[in-house]
């Protein structure tokens, strides 16, 4: 009975929540809506980089902001809590996941600048956002590959600079699009973000709709990192990275696929090349869009010309929206990897995941 | 005399059948958009667009102000049904993304036709559905009625 209690706490919890949400609005000018992902976490057997002891995770919490500052004039922030029950002993964070104005110049040109996510692929911008996808995480294997057995990630999560973006129609199909030009990632900041080179990041992603439920997208994204020396002068040497990506979501009726491959190169100019490359693909079944059983397949390969370094996730489980912007989670992780990989190190494991994921 | 009724009757029923194909085919809700806004007719994939925030702004950049009809309602459900063509739990996983990925945020949501009418006489750019026997509402003063596809009456 013990070791049932936190399914039990779990699913209680599920329904105590089952309340109906929703989303608040100041005026015309400002909106406010929000998210918050409650998780659970319990890996069988000891060995594996999971969790054997089974631990709740207060995720995250989100406010985002809409302020319509005039017609043309978006400001739009999203402040988020995460983890730790005590902020206030340094525990967790409370930080800005986006803060940024848009001004509209036409459908196909709107102007961004602030702080933002980096636009790669079909995850990174809700990476957080955790209603807005079926699994519990994000895939790992082409988002968040530092945590999968890569040195780097393909691409930052934010991105502090300006961006142009927009939509048109190309034929009988929409498209859409967004350019980024940044600082860029940097291994010393200062409070001011002051960068730490000439060089700035440039990334961009265009999709394209041929029909309201197939999506089709290219991404890439390309920066230069200042080398320091042991005392951290800067050597004025540049370790190049670029990375490049393509994506699809396809759904008929119940039906969805989506898949995303992602490669890229290190160039740094006291090492050789670093090439690697990543994929993900996902099949899910919608049943009267409250229950959506999913399978999804991850595998990187870190190193291309490293032996022995990659690792591979399937993904199992079930979505249920059980109320308008109320989900449950649950689904079974398990990971296989090879000898060499960084961080599974050949030990593969399996792991339960549950979440209730709130949108409003 | 027996066959006399029996035409009588089959006239009765058939005459019965057409007047029901004609109210079901009859549109009974209503496109309406404030006067502001630059166009007197929209197509499906045009409304879709609108609904689902692919469309944000009207041929003179003006914001494009969406307003729902409670999807619980009967014009509700009908507009998610056949102009849509997607659920209400469909719909929801959509503006989710939408939102929350920083794109846009989703359009706000009346319980009664009266109050759709008055967010859309009022806002520039407004637009949302109300049921076709309201057409002569004084609170559409300010709101011109949008002419949509025949296939497309809900």
């Amino acid at each position: 009975m013990e070791r049932k209690m936190p399914f039990i706490l779990f699913l209680l919890t599920s329904l105590f929540c089952a309340a109906g949400l929703v989303h608040a609005q100041i005026g015309d000018r400002v909106l406010i809506n929000g998210y918050s992902s409650f998780e659970f976490e319990k890996q069988f057997g000891d060995e594996g980089e999971g969790d054997p002891r089974g631990s709740f995770d207060v995720d995250l919490f989100d406010i985002v902001l809409n302020v319509y500052a005039t017609n043309r004039l978006r400001v739009a922030a999203d402040l988020t809590w995460e983890h730790g029950t005590a902020t206030e002993d340094g525990r967790g964070n409370a930080a800005v996941e986006y803060a940024f104005g848009e001004y509209t110049v036409s459908e196909m040109l709107k102007i961004r600048s602030g702080k933002m996510f980096t636009h790669f692929g079909i995850y990174n911008e809700i990476h957080t956002a955790k209603p807005a996808f079926l699994t519990v995480k994000e895939p790992l294997s082409t988002n968040k590959n530092q945590k999968f057995g890569s040195e780097f990630r393909f691409y930052p999560r934010w991105l502090g600079g300006i961006a142009v973006l927009g939509g048109t129609q190309v034929g009988t199909m929409d498209m859409d699009y967004i350019l980024q030009v940044s600082n860029g990632d940097q291994e010393n900041t200062n409070p001011f973000e002051e960068d730490d080179n000439k060089h700035k990041a440039f990334g961009g992603r265009a999709r394209l709709y041929p029909t309201r439920r197939t999506e089709i997208g290219v991404s890439f994204y390309s920066d230069k990192f200042t080398e320091f020396d042991s005392t951290g002068e800067d050597v004025g040497k540049r370790t190049s990275l670029f990375s490049a990506g393509g994506h699809f979501i396809w759904r008929v009726g119940p039906l969805g696929l989506e898949g995303e491959y992602v490669a890229g190169q290190i160039r740094p100019s006291f090492a050789d090349n670093i090439t690697r490359w990543a994929m993900t693909g996902m099949i899910f079944y919608s049943i009267q869009d409250i229950v959506v059983p999913y399978f999804r397949l991850e595998h990187l390969n870190p190193n291309t010309k490293v032996a022995g370094d990659n690792a591979t996730m399937f993904v199992y489980g079930f979505n249920i929206q059980v109320d308008s912007g109320l989900f449950v989670k649950l689904e079974l992780n398990t990971v296989t990897s090879d000898e060499f990989n960084n961080q599974f190190s050949g030990n593969n494991y399996t792991e339960f995941k549950g979440a209730i994921a709130i949108g409003f | 005399m027996r066959q006399k009724r029996l035409v009588f009757l089959l006239l009765l029923v058939w005459m019965m059948v057409g007047m029901l194909a004609q109210v079901a085919a009859q549109q009974k809700g209503l496109v309406i958009v404030n006067k502001s806004v630059p166009v007197d007719s929209l197509s499906q994939s045009e409304l879709q667009k609108i609904f689902t925030g692919k469309i944000q702004n009207w041929e003179n950049n003006l914001k494009v102000k969406p307003v729902l009809l409670d999807p619980k309602s009967d014009l509700g459900k009908r507009f998610f049904d056949k102009v849509l063509e997607m659920s209400a739990r469909e719909y929801n996983r959509i503006w989710l993304k939408t939102i929350f990925s920083g794109s846009s945020p989703r359009p706000l949501e009346m319980s009664t036709p009266e109050q759709v009418m008055e967010y859309v006489a009022q806002k520039d750019g407004g637009i949302g559905i109300i049921p076709a026997e309201l057409a002569e509402s004084e609170l559409l003063e300010n709101c011109k009625v949008l002419k949509i596809p025949a296939d497309m009456k809900f």
